[in-house]
């Protein structure tokens, strides 16, 4: 499976990374952006299976990154995680109606991110 | 207790009177109140505030102004505090309440009905024990009235 | 003409409908205006015929019709009196049973009569019912086929075949009603019973949606509510026929608006497909949320309320939502309480065990001291005074001193908060004053009032602990020193040094009532600055040929209707330069030619409001007012100050006040 990871903090790009390595322990390929510019290349270019994006961003935020892609034929369908800092519920719902998947607030824990991951990809 | 919640009353009390009554306020100082002292008000409106901050917003007045505020609306003299002239002090609350109430949106507070209690040395239903009140007076050239604020912060 | 009918069809229904009661059942009721039916139309023709026939001078046909009709009408009249339909209704089935035979024998004009014999088991079985129906409508088949088919005993010859037409059409005729009635019937009671079982079934769920401690409702795709609901979400939203009500405008504004918003958008989701039900049910934005319902006269009610929401499928498709709510407001407002209550115990408990160790006459002295800064301050506010600058001022004067006093009696909560509140004070004391931040420094003076009211209740309840008498030692003349003698032991200590506290020949009753505070205050700001910047540290002191202890000798004296006080310690005493470098750094002074001033004028210098050596600013010092303050105290009571010094010996203080 081929994973995006997008977040302006190279150091939670590396948690989060690592979180999902120890959990799948499978051969995965970990993609990452730091901004919602350089995801959207990577995901032109590249055959993703899931997106984690944080949600503020310079340049291009999550809500807006959200929108870009859900117009965009080929990633109607991506499975798209939002990971949050705050987890106001006005601020999900406002997400998730715009096409998100699921939600993670930081800090970022396995247990969380794996069943948010099941509930997306039952099959795994 | 926070100025940005009483701001939005002081602006609707000066404009209301401004332009209803052509009555130009001028605010003075703040000050302490304390409530078990006797006061000189004839007539009062409580406005009752809930949601971050809890607390009432007090307007009162003396009898002479408060009844030259009725008769630049009724168009007759007054002579004490009858019905037209509690009418008339609700009516001025209501409007500035309503005023108030849109600065107050972004705080996520709401404001009820006024009530109006009058007479001599009245009392007022202060809410909230212990609670300071502050007082800031304005002058007319028809008298002072009188701005009283207590809010208590619920989120601190 | 339209009233006309209607009065007509008015007296059609009375009529048709005299007998029912209220006791009977749907199917009597039924039978009973049948009855009625035919009893009045049967009236109607009988009568007509009669009438033809007596014009028609057939006698006998028209009496009998005749009194058939009057035996009909009996029959009416006694239903509507007596209520008795099942008599009338044999009466009228026997009557026509007898007049159909008669006309049967009697033939009429080309055997038509013979017509009318069809309507008999209609009319049998309708009014009399199933059973005594067949039994009457058996009878009635024996006679008239004897009549037919039995030649000479009708006046009229029918003949075979048409005798068989007769019968035959007849016995169709009769099975069909049979059939007809059978059926009925058997749907009658199906319908009955159906209905029973509903209301049944309706009592319960009525039973459980008037009890259920919940608002239960459903919402349809435009999020309004269905017409089945539980009685708790009326009492909950406080109205009545929520009905087809919007809960999107039930909630309009009584919650926060961003939730509204949030809550539309969550709850057109459940419409949508493919939304994973477990996401849907952590998101909920009224899982908790508080509602404020204005009231008619002064205040809120303010609700809390749990709701959960669940999506109603049916085939495949998500039709509705089902709906909870709970009323929460005395749970979450218990835990707010409790969580109020820890905080405050939690202060409590900290300014208590500082309380505890202090005196609770010093401490009252406190209360009374903090309370008349305070009133003074209001009134300084309260009056005309319109210089922004000079309130403000005072209001930092005040609340230095309060904190002064609050640090001398070790109440720590207190005085740092009355510390930040003096630092807010500093930053707007250089810039230019607008009423907004007057007002706000009223504020901060009411937050101080409430501060010490807590100390107020806090100090009454240590009082119950505390014996009398022990008050009763404590005399005016011992707190004015007990003040200095309090701040020398903690500041000692903060700075390292040692000191010698000569009070001996200080007459604390020579002072006036009046002047009480104003000494105390004097001599507390000169005992702080005294330690902070007088006395040396004893290595310091020693290693100037001095005793390692220092000395603060404070004496009064009184003479010429004057009070003097003197304050003189032996430590570094006032150096000018010091100050002349000092004071050239600050830009109060930038004006002044300080070269030029005679050391007298410069040591004078020290009373300015912008002066202090301090390096940085402590609890304790640092921020220049406490020589300033009290030389203006002084002065606005009449008196004079002066200071005498030598460097690195001693410095004298002299204050006078009139008596």
């Amino acid at each position: 499976m081929k994973i995006l990871v997008v977040d302006d903090s190279r150091i939670m790009r590396n948690i989060i990374k690592n979180t999902l390595q120890y959990m799948h322990q499978k051969e995965d390929e970990y993609l990452e952006a730091a901004d919602g510019v350089e995801a959207l290349e990577i995901l032109l270019h590249n055959h993703i299976d899931l997106l984690l994006l944080d949600w503020n961003m310079p340049r291009l935020n999550g809500l807006e990154l959200v929108k870009k892609l859900r117009n965009i034929e080929q990633f109607v369908n991506l499975p798209i995680i939002m990971v949050t800092s705050e987890a106001a519920k006005y601020n999900v719902i406002e997400a998730i109606k715009e096409g998100v998947n699921d939600y993670l607030v930081k800090p970022v824990s396995e247990r969380g991110l794996l069943s948010k991951i099941k509930r997306i990809f039952p099959a795994l | 207790m926070d100025i940005k919640y009483i701001d939005p009353f002081i602006q609707a009390t000066v404009n209301v009177l401004d332009e209803f009554f052509n009555v130009k306020p001028e605010v003075q100082k703040p000050y302490l109140l304390d409530k078990d002292q006797e006061h000189q008000w004839d007539v009062s409106a409580i406005i009752g505030i809930a949601g971050e901050a809890k607390g009432a917003v007090v307007i009162s007045f003396p009898a002479e102004l408060a009844g030259i505020l009725t008769s630049r609306l009724t168009g007759k003299s007054v002579e004490e505090i009858d019905e037209d002239v509690i009418d008339t002090v609700g009516e001025v609350v209501n409007i500035v309440a309503g005023n108030a109430k849109k600065g107050l949106e972004e705080y996520r507070l709401m404001i009820s009905l006024p009530s109006i209690v009058s007479g001599k040395n009245h009392k007022i239903a202060w809410p909230g024990k212990n609670a300071p009140v502050i007082a800031i007076p304005f002058k007319t050239e028809f008298g002072i009235f009188n701005l009283s604020v207590i809010l208590e912060n619920i989120i601190v | 003409m339209a009233s006309f009918f209607n009065s007509i069809r008015r007296f059609w229904n009375s009529i048709t409908t005299s007998g029912v009661g209220d006791a009977l059942s749907m199917e009597q009721r039924r039978r009973v205006v049948f009855l009625n039916s035919i009893d009045l139309a049967g009236m109607i023709i009988l009568l007509a015929f009669s009438v033809v026939n007596y014009r028609d001078s057939k006698l006998l046909v028209a009496a009998s019709l005749l009194s058939a009709f009057c035996i009909l009408l009996f029959a009416l009249i006694y239903m509507r009196i007596k209520k008795r339909f099942i008599l009338a209704g044999y009466i009228v089935v026997i009557t026509i049973f007898f007049l159909f035979l008669f006309l049967l024998y009697t033939g009429g004009v080309e055997k038509s009569y013979s017509l009318w014999i069809q309507t008999f088991p209609l009319v049998a079985i309708f009014i009399l019912g199933l059973t005594p129906g067949l039994i009457a409508t058996g009878l009635y088949f024996i006679c008239i086929s004897c009549l037919v088919f039995i030649p000479q005993i009708a006046q009229v010859e029918y003949g075979f075949t048409f005798g068989v037409r007769v019968i035959g059409s007849f016995i169709l005729v009769f099975f069909f009603a049979l059939f007809y009635e059978n059926i009925r019937r058997q749907t009658q009671e199906t319908l009955e019973k159906l209905s029973a079982d509903l209301m049944a079934a309706k009592k319960q769920t009525d039973s459980i949606m008037t009890n259920v401690a919940e608002g239960i409702f459903l919402l349809d795709t435009s999020l309004n509510i269905g017409s089945e609901y539980s009685k708790e979400l009326e009492h909950i939203f406080g109205m009545k026929n929520l009905e087809n009500q919007s809960l999107l405008n039930l909630l309009e504004n009584k919650i926060d608006n961003k939730i509204l918003t949030a809550t539309k958008d969550y709850l057109d989701m459940f419409f949508k497909a493919d939304i994973n039900i477990q996401l849907l049910e952590e998101i909920n934005p009224l899982d908790r949320v508080e509602l404020h319902f204005i009231e008619s006269d002064f205040g809120f009610i303010t609700k809390h309320l749990e709701f959960t929401f669940a999506p109603i499928i049916r085939e495949e498709k998500k039709i509705n939502i089902l709906a909870t709510v709970k009323d929460i407001t005395e749970e979450v407002e218990l835990a707010n309480k409790l969580k109020a209550q820890e905080t405050r115990t939690k202060k409590q408990m900290e300014q208590l065990f500082q309380i505890i160790n202090v005196d609770p006459a010093m401490l009252n002295e406190f209360i009374l001291d903090a309370e008349s800064e305070l009133d003074n301050v209001n009134a300084l506010l309260k009056s005309d005074e319109k210089d922004y600058t000079f309130i403000v001022n005072s209001i930092y004067q005040s609340v230095h001193a309060i904190k002064g006093n609050a640090i001398l009696l070790g109440l720590s909560y207190t005085s740092k908060k009355l510390h930040s509140i003096e630092d807010e004070l500093s930053e707007v004391r250089e810039n230019r004053l607008s009423w907004n931040d007057l007002l706000k420094f009223t504020i901060r003076l009411s937050e101080i009032k409430n501060e010490i009211n807590d100390v107020k209740d806090l100090v009454e309840r240590v009082l119950t602990f505390q014996s009398s008498k022990e008050i009763k030692k404590i005399v005016q003349k011992d707190l004015l020193i007990n003040a200095v003698e309090r701040t020398v032991n903690i500041m000692s200590k903060e700075r390292g040094v040692e000191i010698n506290l000569v009070t001996d020949n200080f007459n604390s009753k020579a002072v006036m009532a009046k002047h009480r505070k104003v000494v105390k205050d004097i001599l507390i700001q000169l005992t702080r600055n005294s330690l902070s910047h007088g006395i040396e540290v004893p290595e310091a002191r020693s290693s100037l040929a001095k005793e390692k202890v220092g000395t603060i000798i404070i004496s009064s004296a009184v003479e010429d209707g004057k009070f003097t006080l003197s304050f003189k310690d032996d430590g570094r005493g006032l150096n000018a330069e010091t100050i002349k470098e000092k004071a050239k750094t600050i830009a109060a002074f930038k004006n002044m030619d300080l070269d030029s001033l005679p050391d007298q004028k410069l040591l004078g210098l020290i009373f300015h409001p912008r002066f202090s050596t301090a390096k940085k600013t402590t609890l304790s010092a640092g921020r220049g007012i406490g020589l300033n303050l009290i030389k203006s105290t002084v002065e606005k009571n009449g008196g004079s100050l002066r200071v005498r010094s030598a460097r690195g010996k001693y410095c004298e203080f002299i204050i006078t006040l009139p008596l």
